[in-house]
């Protein structure tokens, strides 16, 4: 596989993400409400027979950056095409959030366009596209790297065919293993539901907070006894 | 067993996670936090499926023996277990080799299954020595750059000898006839067992016997001289013997590190040990380092004086001296290393030669010409050698030269003969020469070296110069014709 396959897989993975993140903040309750702002503001008289293009404008907008990032190519302008992306993305998760905070500060009641498998399956290709470009960019410094080491490049190709095979590989298990979770969660909630019931109060009321905190101990449990094993 | 690290991939990726699950959290967002478990599993999923590791490497190549500029064949089987991931391996070859086919450095991605990868090449080998290229570096490394890199080393033993071009002399037939080098005939052992063969008349010294007086000479002398003998001498039993003196100087150096002036006197000495055993001659061969000359030597002392600090009591001390000056270890001389083969005969000599040839670099000997002419001594005193000084003659360095030449005066022959001494020297400028303005310039500096090399020959040196770029060794001994 030569470079511009993975600059061309890279780029479509970016716009893919970008186009889904914009459109999905469109659709937002917090994009209308700083639209209707706009609209209230000095501004809007002027702005008025543009406003029906304002979203597409919007969005052209953002693939135009994410594309200028994309070109650059390097690693951090991949983390500031990931940094755009959350925050187009922050605006939907707003709206499912149990607390609002945003909304409550400027007065919303959230009233999405679009459902929480939608705004899921968005944050989940804006993960995917994260981990993607962290590793193309590697994989594309490993090419340079043996190429100046006297590789030759038929063996370089042959890496790099490996290399996007095994990260496709593990991002596609990475994504069914997240989808499972978000889609079987409510599932499984109605088997703890029971239990749970039977706990005090105040532990039922911090249980997103108690269930995060384990999540997070366990994953620091699991790094230090992976850093404590020998290969 | 190595213990793991946590690289800077991994450390981003659990950040990552834990700030999307606090966000979750922080917001009571089932999404987010959902999302936060995407790079822990991406993670954890890389963890299991793990790293290649590099079991066996075969070498098909066997020990060789070549010479320079001849071209070595290996072939590698390299044998990867484990997980997927990149992995690199390759044969680590001398700096003299040049890669002429093939590659010695391969690439390679192991998929989920076992994996033996084949590699091949060719080698010219452009410098003489002895390679041992038992190490076959690899590393390995994690798809997802979880886990360090392995680096790591195979043995897969193989010696290559590359010896240096021998440079024939043979087609120089009858060479006393035609040359004025003297051919080691009359470097013939002094003490000895006459033989029937005739050598010279010469006058009655002290220790001659009365027996071989030439009665008729003397008397006919006698109208001339009264008083005076003459005596017969007869040649001694005894093999010829030639001491090969090799230079390891820095200014030996000149050129690139391939083609240097010490590879064409290496060439030369090898040329040299070849023509004279195969004459039956005794070949004694010894490398000194000119550059010796400039520190102390073996008849200078070798320790600082003590001196007696009794006599400096009521001088002041200008400058305190540091407790660093005064705990410093005083500078201890390098032991002398002597890099000397005495003559002997034959094929086994001359392969003790080559093997010596294959270890020379410069600075290989500790010892200046005189202080290894001293060191050969006991070998010299009562024999008649011819001794052959392979060197660069530069003016800065001509001091070291005279001393040595001088010394090999003090133990060799009578005082009516001088003892046979070749300078052969190897015009390096011209080696290191590229351009066309830097072959000129060679030229003006071999030509500012004229005068020196008439001072050697007015101590009776026969001084040979060769061009290694303009001429070949046998062309530049053949020019040394009366």
């Amino acid at each position: 596989m030569r470079e511009n396959v993975i600059r061309s897989v890279e780029l479509g993975v970016v716009l893919a993400a970008c186009y889904m993140a914009a459109v999905t903040m469109v659709q937002t309750t917090l994009y209308d409400k700083i639209i209707n702002m706009i609209k209230d503001s000095f501004m809007g008289p002027l702005l008025e027979p543009y406003m029906p293009y304002f979203n597409l404008a919007v969005m052209v907008l953002a693939l135009a950056l994410c594309f200028m990032l994309w070109r650059k190519g390097d690693i951090g302008s991949f983390s500031k095409l990931f940094s755009l992306n959350m925050l187009m993305f922050f605006f939907a998760v707003l709206d499912f959030s149990t607390f609002n905070w945003v909304g409550l500060i400027l007065d919303l009641m959230p009233s999405p366009k679009v459902d929480d498998r939608w705004v899921f399956s968005v944050g989940l290709l804006l993960q995917v596209t994260y981990l993607l470009l962290r590793y193309t960019y590697r994989f594309r410094e490993d090419r340079v790297e043996l190429l100046n080491r006297g590789a030759l490049e038929e063996d370089i190709n042959q890496v790099s065919r490996g290399q996007m095979g095994y990260l496709t590989l593990i991002v596609s298990a990475t994504v069914a293993t997240t989808a499972t979770i978000y889609v079987s969660v409510p599932y499984l909630n109605e088997y703890i539901q029971q239990p749970l019931n039977a706990l005090p109060y105040f532990i039922r009321s911090k249980a997103p907070v108690l269930v995060g905190i384990f999540v997070i101990l366990g994953i620091a449990v699991s790094l230090i006894l992976y850093l404590r094993s020998s290969e | 067993m190595t213990t793991r690290t946590l690289t800077q991939d991994t450390l981003e990726l659990v950040i990552t996670a834990v700030t999307f699950l606090v966000l979750g959290m922080f917001l009571g967002n089932m999404i987010l936090i959902t999302l936060g478990l995407a790079p822990v599993i991406f993670l954890t999923t890389g963890v299991i499926i793990g790293q290649p590791k590099v079991t066996s490497v075969e070498r098909v190549g066997k020990d060789v023996k070549v010479n320079v500029d001849d071209k070595v064949r290996d072939k590698l089987t390299v044998t990867i277990e484990g997980g997927p991931g990149l992995v690199t391996v390759s044969d680590v070859l001398p700096g003299s080799f040049a890669l002429d086919e093939g590659t010695n450095f391969k690439a390679l991605w192991k998929g989920l299954s076992p994996k033996t990868v084949e590699f091949e090449y060719m080698a010219v080998c452009a410098k003489r020595g002895y390679f041992d290229l038992r190490e076959v570096a690899y590393e390995v490394r994690h798809p997802l750059v979880i886990s360090s890199n392995v680096l790591g080393t195979l043995n897969a033993k193989r010696a290559v000898v590359v010896q240096p071009q021998p440079l024939f002399v043979r087609k120089i037939k009858n060479h006393k006839s035609i040359s004025r080098i003297p051919m080691p005939m009359d470097a013939r052992f002094r003490f000895g067992i006459s033989t029937t063969d005739f050598r010279e008349i010469r006058d009655y010294t002290a220790s001659d016997h009365y027996r071989t007086i030439n009665w008729k000479a003397s008397a006919k002398l006698l109208s001339v001289r009264p008083g005076s003998f003459l005596v017969n001498e007869y040649e001694k039993e005894g093999k010829k013997q030639v001491w090969i003196f090799l230079d390891s100087a820095a200014h030996m150096a000149l050129g690139t590190a391939v083609n240097n002036t010490l590879e064409y006197a290496i060439r030369a000495v090898m040329g040299f040990t070849n023509f004279y055993i195969d004459r039956d001659c005794r070949v004694g061969f010894c490398v000194y380092d000119h550059d010796a000359y400039q520190w102390e030597g073996t008849f200078v002392r070798k320790e600082a004086p003590e001196i007696d600090e009794s006599i400096l009591e009521g001088m002041d001390q200008i400058e305190d001296i540091s407790e660093e000056e005064r705990t410093r270890e005083p500078t201890v001389r390098q032991k002398t290393r002597s890099r000397v083969l005495f003559p002997d005969v034959g094929k086994r000599q001359q392969y003790k030669i080559t093997r010596e040839l294959l270890h020379v670099d410069i600075r290989y000997s500790s010892e200046s010409l005189k202080e290894a002419v001293h060191s050969c001594r006991r070998y010299i005193v009562g024999t008649q050698p011819l001794f052959v000084i392979v060197t660069m003659v530069e003016p800065a360095k001509i001091k070291g030269v005279v001393d040595g030449v001088r010394e090999l005066h003090r133990y060799v022959g009578r005082a009516s003969t001088k003892p046979a001494i070749i300078i052969f020297n190897v015009q390096g400028y011209s080696i290191a020469a590229q351009s066309e303005e830097e072959k000129i310039a060679a030229g003006f500096l071999t030509y500012h070296n004229q005068p020196y090399y008439d001072a050697l020959r007015g101590m009776g040196c026969i001084v040979v110069n060769w061009d290694p770029v303009g001429e070949s060794f046998a062309q530049a001994l053949q020019r040394q014709r009366v």
